[in-house]
């Protein structure tokens, strides 16, 4: 059950994190294909291929924010 | 000697599409230094004449632009140029850049045991934005040049003369320095920047670090 609220929480963060993308710019996910906002964000919802990727995306931005990933030395040192 | 470049530019979608325009910059880059390219673009990166001009040229330094996974770089429509176990043995004695998904993952480090000499390259996904009304114009894209300039330093930073490290480094300093400026300053595009540090932080040069071309 408490495994079931986090990745509830977590799905609405990285949603939360999506929404706040423009709608007139697509991203390109490499083989996995080109999408909008609205697209990524029915992926997430899902849970599928293309969902998990930016979730991951999301969770290591902010692992990396961090570590100091603005600072040259850590950057470079990545 | 002149220094001999080959280049892959498959066009076929919105990606392939993007690639094959900046890359033009790199093209122009290598005619400025008086380096020999060959131009396998669209239907031309195909695995036959890949290997055909890989064998009978022996190019210093090969440019990947394309789609990919963990263990092969494809060309024209999605067709498969070099694959992991089949033919990675084309790679030997040579730089490489692949601007490719996840490369760098197995077919990257498996083409350096059998004698690549540095391997440059994403060990996950490539990702870049562009804007919907630039596509009939790719090079007037502001949002995707924050992505596709930084990967354009590495070729450009090779062709310049230095070295495979240096590239990857000065690679890395012009992602940084765009999310740095997208996130100092009042930016409505601070949304990019996490996926600018996604690509920074997978770019990997493997082998060896001191080569040149």
């Amino acid at each position: 059950m408490a495994e079931q609220n986090k990745n509830k929480e977590l799905k609405e963060l990285i949603i939360a994190r999506l929404e706040v993308l423009p709608s007139d710019v697509s991203i390109s996910i490499g083989s996995l294909g080109n999408f909008t906002r609205d697209e990524l964000i029915a992926h997430v919802e899902k849970d599928d291929e293309v969902g998990k990727k930016i979730t991951e995306v999301e969770l290591e931005y902010l692992k990396l924010l961090k570590e100091g990933i603005f600072y040259e030395k850590t950057a470079l040192d990545h | 000697m002149r220094k001999l470049l080959l280049i892959t530019r498959p066009q076929y979608e919105p990606t392939t599409h993007y690639l094959f325009y900046w890359n033009k910059k790199v093209i122009d880059f290598a005619r400025k230094k008086k380096v020999d390219i060959i131009d396998l673009h669209r239907k031309r990166a195909n695995k036959k004449e890949f290997t055909s001009v890989v064998v009978k040229r022996q190019p210093n330094l090969i440019l990947f632009n394309g789609h990919g996974s963990s263990d092969s770089i494809n060309g024209q429509d999605d067709k498969v140029l070099v694959k992991t176990g089949e033919n990675e043995d084309l790679l030997k004695d040579k730089i490489i850049y692949a601007l490719s998904c996840e490369t760098a993952k197995v077919l990257g480090p498996k083409s350096v045991s059998m004698g690549t000499i540095s391997y440059l390259g994403y060990d996950e996904v490539f990702i870049f934005y562009y804007s919907k009304d630039k596509v009939n114009r790719p090079l007037e894209d502001k949002v995707a040049e924050l992505f596709l300039e930084p990967s354009n330093q590495v070729a450009i930073s090779l062709l310049k003369g230095h070295t495979t490290r240096e590239a990857n480094q000065r690679s890395k300093a012009s992602f940084l320095k765009n999310i740095q400026q997208l996130s100092t300053t009042e930016s409505s595009e601070t949304y990019l920047v996490r996926f600018l540090v996604w690509d920074m932080v997978h770019q990997v040069c493997l082998g060896d670090q001191n080569a040149q071309i």
